[in-house]
């Protein structure tokens, strides 16, 4: 071997390694927290945990929550209960826009506070159409509701055709027989197929590591729903699985000071969306899209004195 | 040969250098989201309704309507008020103290002619007149529901139309609504969002 070609052929090898060093050194900002540990990466998929694979899940989760919140959560797998299928109602002649429900359900779920991630957008729509590509969720305004504009709050539907369900190449998200779509976020690659997918936009993924303050962390929390998710996956609205399961109702909900949203098992045909679903005008959005929502919007009848009363 | 790599190895020692010195951060621009405190997400309704019957704190003692009442007895014709004077009655054309409350026992409601209800029942006045919004309370589809969505839970419990109204002055006021999304994908729209067709995304320029 000639000396030059040594010598040129040692350099580029050495540059080649620096560049490469170079280019790899953004690993060296990686904190714990960015990758799972080894138990995680060998964890059972969530339907082929027994008890005692999950009981050691969730007490991983206690104590990566200990460590990084440094509270002890209440974090349980809450199973569906037989004889209940959920549906959402939600009455668009009172929703006024006032975001309550959004904000509510960020605290609920422990979504990301930086960057912000929200399950439910309110669209204000302009009057004459309910098509969600006129609407905006951006507005601001000093005082809701705007005279010329009605509000309509998107957020998963939790179909019983889910076209997100379909895509998952890893089985990561299915339907639970409660009719809610969950994801195991420690199955998730992160290819945001079903982000692509979900014809609501109902689907959030995590860029960056999900950043929340310590004392703001909700420890009511349940593996499927709201435990904190690491960077890389994808996280929806579950119909605040870990409250509806229990009996209580979504957080959303409870915040809602209209009483816009209505929330019940549509197997039970006293119920109040069994009840609404019979007796008023319903409206299901992108019925064309064939995805068969438990999500549904509806209206009242105009109130005879309500005009006089908003004229006073 | 010799020149290819020659060039090779100064390209590869050049880009080297500039990453040694400029390391491209694996982050993205992140904007912290609005701070919402517990506070502005009170589950309560706008108002505390009154106990049945209504009680005032007054000399000591909670007092109801009618230990002032059957005192001080109205003189049956229209006047100005002296008391409740912190009261606004704007309910339409609704606008008789007499209409609701029971003009002989002031702890009662009026219904019609000699009926009367007590304040616990008062959906049963609002109701003469609103009758759709009543119907529509009872069959749940309006109103405030809460604690649980199982009718047989503990739980459960259904506000009442003066939980939410307040009977003088009924219509909702508007609110200020919470801070709008600073989300990623949701914040203020980019160049590439304006000509994407996203669905849900797209927003008509005026």
């Amino acid at each position: 071997m000639k000396r030059r070609s040594f010598l040129g052929g040692g350099l580029a090898a050495a540059s080649g390694v620096a560049a490469l060093t170079a280019a790899l050194s953004p690993l060296r900002h990686l904190n714990p927290d960015d990758y799972g540990s080894w138990e995680t990466l060998f964890q059972k998929h969530y339907k082929d945990m027994s008890p005692q694979d999950m009981e050691e899940a969730l007490n991983r989760i206690r104590e990566e929550v200990k460590r990084r919140y440094e509270v002890t959560p209440d974090v349980r797998d809450v199973k569906h209960q037989d004889g209940v299928e959920f549906v959402y109602a939600l009455n668009l002649s009172r929703c006024i826009g006032c975001r309550k429900c959004v904000h509510a359900c960020v605290k609920e779920n422990n979504q990301s506070r930086e960057p912000e991630i929200q399950y439910i957008r309110v669209l204000e729509m302009p009057r004459g159409t309910t098509n969600p590509e006129h609407g905006d969720h951006r507005y601001d305004r000093a005082k809701v509701p705007d005279d010329n504009h009605f509000y309509m709050p998107v957020q998963c539907h939790q179909c019983k055709n889910p076209p997100c369900v379909k895509v998952c190449p890893v089985e990561a998200t299915w339907q639970e027989p409660d009719g809610i779509t969950v994801i195991d976020y420690d199955w998730c690659i992160g290819c945001r197929y079903c982000e692509a997918a979900c014809p609501y936009w109902a689907r959030r993924f995590n860029f960056a590591t999900p950043k929340l303050p310590m004392e703001q962390l909700n420890p009511d929390m349940a593996y499927l729903s709201n435990r904190p998710r690491p960077r890389g996956v994808m996280e929806k609205c579950t119909f605040c699985l870990h409250r509806v399961r229990e009996g209580r109702l979504p957080a959303c909900l409870e915040a809602c000071p209209t009483g816009a949203r209505k929330f019940g098992n549509i197997l039970d045909p006293d119920s109040e969306v069994a009840t609404i679903l019979r007796t008023k005008r319903v409206l299901i959005l992108k019925e064309e899209a064939g995805t068969l929502p438990r999500f549904f919007y509806y209206f009242d009848e105009r109130y005879p004195h309500a005009e006089q009363e908003e004229g006073a | 040969m010799a020149r290819g790599h020659t060039i090779v190895t100064v390209v590869f020692a050049a880009m080297a250098v500039w990453f040694m010195w400029n390391p491209v951060k694996a982050e993205i621009p992140i904007e912290p989201g609005a701070d919402v405190d517990r506070s502005q997400l009170v589950d309560g309704t706008r108002r505390t309704p009154m106990t049945d019957p209504p009680t005032m704190y007054l000399g000591g003692f909670d007092r109801d309507c009618m230990d002032c009442h059957q005192i001080f007895k109205g003189r049956g014709l229209p006047h100005l008020l002296r008391q409740h004077t912190d009261i606004v009655l704007e309910h339409g054309r609704n606008s008789r103290c007499l209409s609701c409350h029971l003009k002989g026992d002031r702890n009662r409601l009026s219904l019609q002619g000699d009926e009367s209800v007590p304040y616990a029942e008062s959906d049963q006045l609002c109701g003469k007149c609103h009758g759709p919004a009543w119907r529509d309370w009872r069959d749940g589809s309006h109103g405030r529901t809460t604690g649980s969505w199982n009718k047989e839970d503990p739980r459960h419990r259904r506000l009442t139309c003066t939980e939410c109204h307040d009977p003088h002055r009924p219509a909702y006021p508007k609110y200020t609504p919470l801070p709008g999304p600073r989300t990623l994908r949701m914040g203020e729209p980019t160049e590439h969002e304006h000509h994407s067709d996203s669905p849900l995304m797209q927003r008509e320029t005026p």
